[in-house]
């Protein structure tokens, strides 16, 4: 415990208050005596307290907003607008499984296999919704040959130029996304823009259209850190051009790779698909 | 010049409860999907989220020497992938390949340092008795003046508020002298 002399010292340092002298002789008692630096500490600790509440008072507001956005987020808006297509599809998927059942019931042991339906139940196109990869890259500046983002006039159309495709991408016009993307493609330029992003944006366009090849090739364009999924949709594709020997070589590799995100459904698909071995 | 975020800022200094939720709507989408394309799920993403503008990015906002000099997601987005590859690390999932200049990871630390040191104090405060407890309410969460203490506490004169902050921030520090979890972190920082 220290003295009263010693708090009021401290006091006084923590305002300000002390002359040169005293300033002088209290720095050499923090530095020779750590009982007195420990208290000094505390103290200064307590003064930083009004901020410190304004900051845990965010927190509760921060905590606050997340939870109203959940209560607010009933299951129909949780949901992404592509959905109907995907249930769609799980519903074709699950007619052709009960004929599947009944032709096997029917005409004797041999498994059922059914790429539509797997396709369906494992895509997860729904993880996608907009092209905001290529912004967050811009942003960084990494795909940008030595030019400020924020302040040439090309980028920037093109910029608008992308989240005009991310908005058709988002209102489910995948033919007019697909044709502005492409156009965008072949007129942008390429040392501008990451193409990576692009080819990966647009494989997804593809994957809505079902233009499977079309999709394996724009996917096979992607680098960096869109590859790993784009080696997904890559399988995925080749599952739907019935070429599952390269589908379960990408999956191989993806099941494989613990930092995959998708290492566990390839593993899970693997034991879907026929054994290429 | 004005920063084309610098509403934002101000939004998060003033904790105007709608541009939260403007931020929240204009980037924890891609906050989630950056978390989920390193293997995390959405829930993680929220929760990185809700930490990075709640815990770290208020108080960064709120140091003098503040400038913002990158777009505000640039900013967000970087201390959502510092937070997430630290939770990465806790749950053993991968080491941390740091690309991110020392100095911001080293701030982002301190940070979360800071946060814990000041939770465990306001815990302290909450414990010491209903007298101590409401005067460093209204003098430190609601930022009153010793004349509008002294008025709501019916004290007479400012001196007596005086006294009895001083008599209050004693049994504090001996509180918080008396508990190990913050000597620690206290020796951890020194």
């Amino acid at each position: 415990m220290i003295s009263d002399e010693q708090y009021i010292l401290i006091e006084r340092y923590l305002e300000g208050e002390l002359t040169e002298a005293e300033l002088a002789a209290f720095e050499l008692q923090v530095k020779e005596n750590p009982a007195f630096a420990q208290e000094v500490q505390i103290h200064q600790e307590i003064a930083k307290a009004p901020l410190e509440a304004d900051a845990l008072a965010f927190e509760v507001l921060v905590k606050e907003v997340a939870k109203e956005r959940k209560e607010q987020s009933s299951p129909s808006s949780v949901i992404k607008p592509i959905f109907p297509r995907l249930w769609i599809g799980v519903a074709a998927g699950i007619s052709l499984l009960l004929i599947g059942y009944f032709l096997w019931t029917m005409f004797g042991p041999s498994q059922v296999y059914s790429p539509d339906l797997l396709y369906a139940e494992y895509v997860g196109l729904e993880e996608q919704s907009n092209l905001l990869g290529y912004e967050e890259r811009q942003q960084r500046g990494t795909n940008i040959v030595g030019i400020d983002t924020t302040q040439t006039a090309e980028l920037l159309q093109y910029r608008d130029q992308l989240r005009q495709v991310d908005s058709l991408y988002q209102q489910q016009a995948y033919m007019e996304a697909k044709k502005q993307l492409e156009s965008f493609l072949e007129t942008a330029d390429p040392a501008l823009f990451s193409q990576s992003d692009v080819q990966f944006n647009l494989g997804l366009i593809y994957l809505y259209l079902e233009q499977w090849q079309a999709a394996a090739a724009a996917f096979k364009l992607v680098k960096g850190d869109s590859k790993q999924l784009a080696d997904w949709y890559t399988a995925m594709a080749f599952i739907r051009l019935n070429q599952e020997d390269n589908a379960v070589d990408i999956l191989r590799g993806i099941a494989e790779n613990s930092f995959h995100s998708k290492q566990q459904m390839a593993k899970e698909l693997l034991g879907k698909l026929p054994d290429f071995e | 010049m004005a920063h084309p975020d610098d509403r934002l800022i101000e939004g998060i200094r003033q904790q105007d409860k709608a541009l939260i939720h403007e931020i929240y709507d204009l980037y924890q989408s891609r906050i989630i999907q950056m978390v989920q394309k390193k293997g995390g799920s959405a829930e993680d993403g929220e929760d990185v989220f809700q930490q990075a503008l709640g815990v770290v990015l208020f108080r960064m906002v709120q140091r003098p020497d503040f400038e913002l000099t990158s777009k505000l997601y640039t900013l967000l987005f970087s201390i959502c992938k510092r937070l997430w590859q630290r939770q990465s690390q806790k749950n053993r999932r991968e080491t941390i390949t740091d690309e991110m200049p020392e100095g911001f990871t080293n701030q982002i630390e301190q940070i979360l340092e800071d946060r814990e040191k000041a939770s465990l104090l306001w815990q302290h405060i909450d414990n010491l008795g209903n007298d101590c407890n409401r005067l460093f309410d209204m003098s430190f969460r609601q930022h009153m003046s010793d004349s509008e203490i002294s008025e709501e506490l019916g004290l007479q004169n400012k001196g007596s508020i005086r006294v009895k902050r001083t008599r209050c921030k004693k049994k504090l520090i001996a509180s918080l002298r008396s508990d190990p979890r913050y000597l620690e972190i206290l020796h951890q920082v020194a």
